[in-house]
C-alpha cells in the first residue's frame, strides 16, 4: 500500500472507495498470515468503510477519511479485545477508547485490527509474545524489531497505511528501522496516554508508523494535544506539523553526538549515516560533532527506571478485576498462581529486577542513582540544543538480526535500544527515517532528535531529507 | 556481589509471582548480568543532582473536578473473572469457613 496522502485525491473524488481499500487490506492480512503481525483482524471494518464512503460523498469526511490503520495491542478501543500479547489479559474487552484512538476514529480513519507485540511492550524483537513471534516482511528469517513488531510489519508489508504503536525505549523507532519505514516518537506529553496500557509511565509515549514522513505528520496532528484525562499532556495546544512541512529550511544546525559514533556500529549503519550527512549538506544544513558524555549510561539508566516503573504498574494484574484468574485457596496464592501463569519469562524478569531496585536497601543505590543520571542526560540534551537545532544519529547498531539470536541473553537484547532510549529518558521527540538498503537488501536508516516541542522542525528536516534521498535514488 | 537463587525466590514472593517451572539457575545468571551492567552507574558522580522524576514541567496541571458520566458498576465488573452482587469476588481473606 502506497502512502495515504498520495491516495487521498482519488479517495475524495470517489474514484477509489474505502470499502475496496478495506477489502484489499483484509485480503493482504490473510495473504501475510505467516507474518503473525495481527492478533485479530476486524472483518466488520467493511461496514465502517461504507459509512466513511457515504461521508466522503456528502463532503463531510474527516482529515483521515479512508486511512487504513492498525493498532498495537496495548491501545484500547471500546468493545474490542486488548491483551498486550499476554495471557494475563485473556478475554479482556476495552470499556472505552484511548484518546488517540478516539481522535483517529473521529477523523474517519478505519481501524482493521490489533497487532502482535512483545508482551507488555517489553522486548526488541517481537519474540516475546504469548502468541508467537512476528516475522520481518523484508526477510522472514529475521526479527521485525519490537516491541511494536506487528504494527511495523503490517505497515512494511503494505497491509495498512499506518499503525499506532508505543515507544518506551525505542519500541516504535527500532521496528521502523528493521522494517524500513518511518517511526515517530513525539515529545513526552504531546499525545495523551489515556487508554495506553502503562509499562513505564515516565517514558511511555504513543508513536506513529507510516511509509512516508507526510503521512506521519498528518496522523500526528490528529492525535496530538492536551487531554483532560492525562495530566501529563502538555497543556499548550500542539503546533501543527503538517502545515510547514514543505517550507524551506533556512539555516539549520545539525549535531552528531560523538558518543553515538564511538559505539560499535555495523559498516552499513556507518554508510547510512554518511549518506544522510551528504543529503543534509545538500539541503543546506551545517553538521557539527557535539558531545553528550552521559549518553553512555543510557541503557543502565533506562533499565533501572523502566523496570522499576514496570514492577509497580504491573502490580495491577492480580486476577481480581480483569483477565486471567487461577483458582486458589487463599488470595495470596491466587495472585501468585495467576501472575506466574499469566506473565511470560521476559515480563517476570523485569518485574523481579524492578522489585529488586525498589526494595529497601537498594533503592538509593539503583533507583535514585538512575534518576540522577537521567537528570544529567536530560540536561545534556538541553545544552546540546543551545548550539544545534537537531541531533542526528543511528537508530540501531545493526540491521535486523536473526530470530533466536538474542532470545536467551536479555542484556544483549536490551542493547538494541542503545541509540533510542535516550530520547525517552530526556522526554524529547525523535524519529526514524529509512536511508538505504544494505547488500543483503535489509533496510537501514537514521534517527533525528529535536528539543521539546520541536516536532515541527524535526519533520521539516525529515521531509527534506526524504525528498533528497529519494531523488538520489535510494 | 551478585544475587543468589534464594534471594530471587524471596523477590518473587515480594512480587507475588510463584515461579514454578522456571529455570532458576538460568534466571539467576540473567538477572546477575543485568544487575552487573546497571552497576556502571556507580562510577557517575551525582553529588547534588536532583533526581529526574517526571517528564513534564507542571505535573500538577489538573482538570476541573466536575461530575461527569463514568463507568457504572455493571460495566466495571464486566471483565472481572469473579463477581457477585455488584462486587469483585476473591477467596476468603480471613481463615477458612
Amino acid at each position: 500500500m502506497r502512502g495515504y496522502i498520495a491516495l487521498r485525491p482519488s479517495l475524495l473524488s470517489g474514484e477509489v472507495r474505502c470499502e475496496r481499500l478495506v477489502g484489499d487490506a483484509l485480503d493482504a492480512a490473510r495473504r501475510n498470515r505467516d507474518l503473525n503481525a495481527f492478533l485479530e483482524v476486524y472483518e466488520d471494518a467493511v461496514e465502517r468503510a461504507a459509512r466513511v464512503d457515504a461521508k466522503i460523498a456528502e463532503g463531510t469526511a474527516g482529515p483521515l477519511a479512508g486511512m487504513i490503520v492498525a493498532l498495537k495491542d496495548n491501545l484500547l478501543m471500546r468493545g474490542r479485545k486488548c491483551t498486550c500479547a499476554s495471557r494475563i489479559l485473556e478475554g479482556f474487552e476495552s470499556l472505552y477508547d484511548a484518546t488517540a484512538v478516539a481522535r483517529l476514529l473521529a477523523a474517519d480513519a478505519i481501524v482493521i485490527g490489533r497487532t502482535n507485540m512483545d508482551e507488555f511492550a517489553m522486548g526488541s524483537s517481537g519474540e516475546h509474545s504469548a502468541f508467537g513471534p512476528v516475522l520481518n516482511p523484508r526477510d522472514r528469517r529475521r526479527v521485525p524489531g519490537g516491541s511494536s513488531s506487528g504494527a511495523a510489519a503490517a505497515v512494511a508489508a503494505g497491509i495498512v497505511h499506518a499503525a499506532l504503536g508505543s515507544d518506551t525505549g525505542g519500541s516504535v523507532r527500532q521496528p521502523a528501522a528493521f522494517t524500513g519505514i518511518v517511526g515517530v516518537k513525539p515529545g513526552y506529553g504531546r499525545i495523551s496516554r489515556y487508554g495506553l496500557v502503562a509499562f513505564a509511565s515516565s517514558l511511555d509515549q504513543i508513536g506513529t508508523l507510516t511509509t512516508t514522513v507526510a503521512d506521519a505528520a498528518l496522523l500526528l496532528d490528529v492525535i496530538s494535544g492536551p487531554d483532560p484525562f492525562d495530566a501529563t499532556t502538555d497543556p499548550e495546544p500542539a503546533t501543527r506539523v503538517t502545515d510547514d512541512l514543505e517550507r524551506p529550511l533556512g539555516a539549520v544546525r545539525v549535531g552528531l553526538p560523538r558518543e553515538f559514533i564511538e559505539e560499535r556500529l555495523d559498516e552499513s549503519v556507518h554508510e547510512a549515516l554518511e549518506r544522510a550527512k551528504d543529503a543534509l549538506r545538500t539541503i543546506g544544513t551545517s553538521i557539527q560533532v557535539v558531545s553528550l558524555p552521559h549518553l553512555r549510561y543510557t541503557i543502565p539508566v533506562y533499565t533501572v527506571v523502566a523496570m522499576a516503573e514496570a514492577s509497580s504498574n504491573l502490580a495491577r494484574y492480580d486476577g481480581v478485576r480483569y483477565g486471567l484468574r487461577r483458582t486458589a485457596a487463599t488470595h495470596t496464592e491466587l495472585y501468585e498462581r495467576t501472575r506466574n501463569e499469566g506473565f511470560g519469562p521476559e515480563v517476570k524478569r523485569r518485574i523481579l529486577v524492578g522489585t529488586y531496585v525498589l526494595s529497601a536497601g537498594y533503592v538509593d543505590a539503583y533507583y535514585r542513582k538512575a534518576q540522577q543520571v537521567r537528570a544529567l542526560i536530560a540536561r545534556e540534551f538541553t545544552d546540546a540544543f543551545r548550539t544545534v537545532d537537531i541531533l542526528l544519529g543511528p537508530t540501531t547498531p545493526s540491521p535486523a538480526f536473526f530470530r533466536g539470536e538474542r532470545l536467551h541473553d536479555p542484556l544483549t537484547m536490551y542493547l538494541s535500544d542503545v541509540f533510542t532510549a535516550s530520547a525517552n529518558l530526556a522526554g524529547v521527540p525523535a524519529m526514524h527515517l529509512p536511508v538505504m538498503d544494505d547488500l543483503e537488501g535489509l533496510p537501514i536508516g537514521v534517527q533525528l532528535f529535536a528539543p521539546m516541542r520541536g516536532e515541527g522542525l524535526m519533520f521539516r528536516v525529515a521531509s527534506a531529507l526524504e525528498r533528497t534521498l529519494r531523488q538520489s535514488g535510494r | 556481589m551478585g544475587i543468589t537463587p534464594e534471594e530471587i525466590a524471596s523477590l518473587s514472593a515480594l512480587a507475588r509471582i510463584s515461579l514454578t517451572g522456571e529455570d532458576l539457575a538460568e534466571l539467576t545468571w540473567q538477572i546477575n548480568r543485568i544487575l552487573a551492567y546497571m552497576d556502571m552507574l556507580r562510577e557517575v558522580d551525582t553529588t547534588g543532582i536532583e533526581p529526574y522524576t517526571c517528564g513534564v514541567t507542571d505535573p500538577a496541571h489538573l482538570r476541573e473536578d466536575e461530575p461527569r458520566p463514568g463507568l457504572d458498576a455493571h460495566e466495571a465488573l464486566r471483565n472481572a473473572p469473579g463477581s457477585a452482587e455488584g462486587y469483585f469476588t476473591v477467596p476468603n481473606v480471613l481463615g477458612g469457613d
